[in-house]
């Protein structure tokens, strides 16, 4: 098990990494930051804010690690299987 | 008994909080002496032991190597043989009791400790966070208020109308209506031990094929059930942890700042309440999703859903309460659908504070027919009262474009008719950048005026508690969680110079569409009220000359309003003539339930 | 040695010193654990520190955690009872209060993991030793955890491993001269009957260096033939710096004085560690490491006492030092001299 798969369960909900990219445009700021979240692993990352201006691009992205209705990692304990997925109640 | 205290800096920067608890100390008669800071650990050690001292508090220092060097003093006096009769204390950045028991201290006080915290350590006595004030206990947002009206005009005009509904409303029912009071039996029939079967058959009568089979355990589609062992895993993480006494106000009592939460699951809501609860949230609200409230009846089971929202079930609101803290206030809202009045019976029998009931709003901007939620609005208030529970009379017709002035007539009305039979409304005016503000220019200059004025205005009409939403700042929020939450803390700070009793606040994902509200982003804001009410305190924030010329505005306009409704002789009748907002407004008459209203049979 | 200590036979307390945090104290207390396990001795653990937690206090580095098999006996405060996945049957509290809460005393009943925060001071931790002795059935060993270089709390122990190595000082050279100053210190010979007369200088409390200057100082010749008594090495070394405290040493019998100590733990041995951590940036570290071989090798060669590298070695040469220390103490009863700390 990955450090990150270790940890993860902890996260509540939300991920959201921000920073400030040196850039030209909004299009490259967000192509950076999404191959920046895919490269941390976090696959199916949203731009949550971006302002470009100057040198470059205030910018939070955002992965969902547990969504509302998710088996939720920080509950602790085995994982069940009474229940299906979403939908199949 | 006096106690000797030396306070030891070790720089002569990071010696302000030695300071101040030295002050304190002194202020209750300890004999105090600061030590100048760039003394040797031996040198030290030399006038802890001259000194004759009962304690000795360490100020860490910044810097690489400090920890050795504390520990190094800890070690000398114990080798000179002072620690039987010398407590040593450290206290500073980073220090917590693991690393004070590591370096050899008889205790450790983080950065932010309280000076009164040392005083009691140093004193012997147990630390009491509230300073002998009793816990926290249950606020109320109606004591004090008489509901008398201020304006004998819109008195007499409310009064007028509200016989008019009130006569009108005891002549039908509709299927809401009926659910309730078999809801309301349903739990006395469970108080008393009796079965449920046959009420339950006919509640189910009553209830859309859908919610029906869903009260027989056929399940809801889109939804899930929460597990017995995720609900008991819930539990056991999260349930019963200590929250803390975080307040967010300082030098006022007013407002209570509450929360709404509704994440579509029951064990995420809890997860978030406590979140809420822990960074000082006076009050949590339960946000359902509206398509549950255009459908017949309540769905049952403990249930989640991938939506904005989550469903109002008996078990799903029972499961919320089960993790609230004693203080806590809770608002099931009711106002805007087909179960508005079975939604406050469940509401009270599960133990919500508080509940929400607009009849205008929900049938202006919330969908439903204005007859049929005008006959279950009724009915709400009426259970309502029974339940002692007071309920705010949002005023979201606004958010479509209603003027302000409009949506108040409809909320006094609401009001006007709770207070008849026996309820207490909440006004809840918005604070937000509504479309009539943007039109107008009303925020032109500043976001204060206008706000301002809506509370002069109802102040001017009716002693009654106001509680501005839902949220406050509306439609000013961006995606920028700096902005969201400067924004959120600015309107608290308002709301708090106003004198309101209460306010509502989003998080700093109020903007932000692409995904359901992150725990971390209420954080955000409620930390950001936080700051804006340590910083004003009792200090207050002054409009302009235009806030009260605004206010008389909106009195007029209120009162222009009722006239009409008066002249027309019906409510029901007003709100699909658009005499309370109309289409070219953006309020358009809802069309859920049209129909089925019915008369009640003489006799 | 027994799994209890005999009728009338005191539990031999022996202290893990380290000279810096990242010496390997835990290191060395977890394989004399095993050790003791595997001879079937009863044991007591405690520690003058706070210790068992995943990362450092510090550093944040990982740190090894402290296993602990059934039955052994625990002295660790309130606060880090739960702390720790081992099930502890609490027995009683003792009055030792410390920064996480009062010292408890209790036995492993299902085996895990401990956090250790005991008593850390020579106070408390006198008193502590004294109340496992009382108990029907004392442990044969009593192992007390050290917390970074801190040592004065160790002078109450019966006997001293000293753990030092690259954390301390990274170059072996240096810091095998420093260990065998320690060493020296603890050597000073204890009070004998004929000393302690009137011609004799009691030092009171901290021995720094400089005190000890200062008395060369301004006796001069004047100290010939008198003994400077002091009350443990501990003492001594608390000040710091051992090259300073033996210079000063060397100062005082060049002047035909001599130093003594009124008790002392036996100094059983050394452990090295050839780890350390870098400091990188403000609250960053990673860890580096010395040539683990010539480490051995200079301190063999300069220290005059057993040096092992627990890891690769085990503990077996460390108990076999703790057992010939209990069999020296005999089957005489230690009681009210347990260190003799005066409160």
């Amino acid at each position: 098990m990955s450090p990150w798969e270790k940890v993860k369960d902890a996260v509540m909900d939300a991920l959201d990494v921000e920073t400030f990219l040196v850039c030209s445009s909004e299009d490259e700021a967000v192509r950076a930051m999404r191959a920046l979240m895919d490269a941390m692993g976090l696959g199916a990352a949203d731009i949550v804010f971006l302002e470009m201006a100057g040198p470059g691009a205030r910018v939070r992205a955002r992965a969902y690690v547990h969504r509302p209705g998710d088996r939720y990692g920080w509950l602790g304990g085995e994982a069940d299987g009474e229940a299906g997925n979403p939908g199949s109640a | 008994m006096g106690k000797r205290v030396i306070l030891v800096p070790l720089d002569p920067v990071h010696d302000i909080g030695l300071k101040m608890i030295g002050r304190a100390l002194s202020e209750r008669g300890h004999e105090t002496r600061l030590l100048q800071p760039d003394l040797s650990c031996e040198e030290i050690v030399g006038e802890i032991s001259r000194y004759r001292c009962d304690y000795a508090l360490v100020g860490r220092t910044l810097g690489y190597g400090v920890e050795e060097m504390l520990a190094r003093l800890a070690d000398l006096a114990d080798a000179a043989g002072l620690r039987p009769k010398v407590k040593m204390v450290v206290g500073g950045m980073a220090i917590k009791p693991e690393l004070a028991a590591e370096l050899g201290y008889d205790a450790g006080f983080g950065p932010n400790t309280p000076v009164e915290e040392v005083v009691a350590y140093v004193e012997g006595r147990p630390y009491d966070p509230r300073g002998g004030v009793p816990p926290r206990s249950k606020p109320s947002l109606t004591r004090g208020y008489t509901y008398r009206f201020r304006n004998s005009e819109v008195e007499a005009l409310l009064s007028g109308i509200v016989e008019e509904v009130v006569c009108w409303a005891s002549g039908v029912t509709s299927p809401g209506v009926e659910r309730a009071r078999i809801r309301s039996r349903m739990f006395e029939s469970r108080r008393e031990g009796e079965g449920e079967e046959g009420l339950a058959r006919e509640y189910e009568r009553l209830c859309e094929p859908v919610v029906a089979e869903s009260c027989r355990g056929a399940g809801v589609p889109k939804a899930r059930a929460v597990t017995p062992s995720e609900k008991e895993r819930l539990e056991r993480r999260l349930l019963g942890r200590t929250k803390g006494e975080t307040q967010l106000r300082h030098g006022r009592d007013k407002p209570l700042v509450f929360v709404q939460y509704g994440t579509g699951c029951p064990l995420m809501d809890v997860a978030h309440v406590e979140v809420a609860e822990s960074w000082g949230a006076d009050g949590v609200v339960h946000f359902d999703p509206s398509w549950a409230a255009r459908r017949e009846g309540l769905f049952r089971g403990l249930l989640a859903h991938e939506e904005d929202g989550s469903l109002i079930t008996e078990e799903n609101l029972r499961l919320v309460k089960s993790g609230l803290g004693d203080p806590t206030l809770w608002q099931v809202r009711a106002h805007r659908g087909l179960n508005t009045a079975e939604t406050v019976v469940l509401a009270g029998e599960c133990g919500a504070d508080l509940t929400k009931i607009n009849i205008a709003y929900g049938s202006l901007g919330g969908g439903t027919d204005p007859e049929r939620l005008a006959a279950d609005g009724v009915e709400a208030m009426r259970q309502a009262a029974r339940y002692g529970m007071p309920f705010d009379v949002v005023t979201n017709e606004e958010l479509c474009g209603v003027p302000a002035h409009k949506a108040f007539a409809g909320m006094l009305i609401t009001a006007a008719v709770g207070i008849r039979l026996g309820g207490l409304p909440v006004l809840q005016p918005l604070f937000c950048r509504s479309p009539q503000v943007m039109l107008e220019g009303f925020m032109a200059d500043n976001y204060v005026d206008f706000n301002a004025a809506k509370v002069l205005a109802l102040r001017q009409i009716l002693d009654a508690p106001i509680w501005p939403g839902a949220p406050i700042g509306f439609l000013t929020h961006t995606p920028d969680r700096v902005q969201a939450s400067v924004t959120t803390a600015l309107h608290a700070c308002l709301a708090s110079s106003l004198g309101v009793d209460a306010i509502s606040i989003s998080s700093a994902d109020e903007a932000y569409s692409g995904g359901p509200i992150s725990a971390a982003s209420r954080v955000d804001t409620l930390r950001a009220v936080r700051e804006g009410l340590r910083f004003f305190g009792r200090a207050g924030i002054e409009p302009t000359d235009r806030a009260r010329l605004w206010a008389s505005d909106i009195v007029e306009g209120i009162v222009s309003v009722l006239r009409d409704v008066a002249r027309g002789g019906s409510f029901v009748g007003a709100l699909y003539e658009g005499l309370l907002g109309s289409r070219e407004e953006g309020a358009y008459p809802g069309r859920v339930g049209r129909g089925t209203v019915k008369k009640v049979r003489a006799g | 040695m027994r799994r209890v200590a005999g009728r009338g036979q005191a539990a031999v307390a022996v202290g893990i010193a380290g000279t810096a945090k990242n010496t390997g104290k835990t290191t060395s207390l977890r394989a004399l654990m095993d050790e003791c396990g595997r001879r079937g001795w009863g044991v007591c653990v405690t520690g003058i520190g706070f210790d068992g937690e995943d990362l450092d206090n510090v550093t944040r580095l990982p740190k090894p955690r402290i296993p602990c098999r059934d039955g052994v006996l625990v002295a660790t405060a309130l606060d880090c009872l739960g702390a720790g996945d081992a099930e502890v049957a609490v027995e009683h509290e003792t009055g030792i209060e410390t920064a996480l809460g009062r010292v408890c005393v209790g036995t492993v009943r299902r085996a895990g993991f401990v956090v250790i925060a005991g008593p850390n001071k020579s106070s408390d931790l006198s008193r502590l030793l004294r109340t496992i002795r009382a108990r029907p059935e004392p442990p044969a060993v009593i192992l007390v955890d050290g917390a970074f270089g801190r040592i004065a709390p160790m002078g109450v122990c019966d006997g001293l491993f000293i753990a030092t190595g690259a954390a301390r000082n990274p170059v072996i050279g240096p810091l095998a001269t420093e260990t065998r100053s320690m060493v020296k210190v603890f050597d000073i010979p204890k009070v004998g009957p004929r000393t302690g007369g009137g011609d004799d200088i009691e030092v009171r409390g901290v021995a720094s260096p400089a005190a000890l200057h200062r008395l060369a100082e301004t006796l001069g010749p004047g100290l010939s033939g008198r003994s400077v008594i002091v009350s443990s090495p501990t003492c001594l070394l608390a000040s710091g710096d051992p090259p300073a405290i033996e210079e000063a040493m060397e100062r005082i019998s060049s002047l035909g004085g001599s130093l003594r100590v009124r008790r002392r733990p036996a100094l059983l041995g050394v452990t090295v560690n050839p780890f350390f951590p870098v400091r990188l940036s403000e609250g960053r570290y990673e860890t580096g490491r010395v040539d683990e071989d010539e480490l051995l090798s200079a301190f063999r060669m300069r220290i005059g006492r057993p040096v092992w590298d627990v890891v690769a070695e085990g503990a077996a040469g460390m108990a076999d030092a703790v057992e010939s220390l209990a069999s020296g103490m005999g089957g005489c009863s230690l009681e009210g001299e347990d260190g003799g700390f005066v409160e």
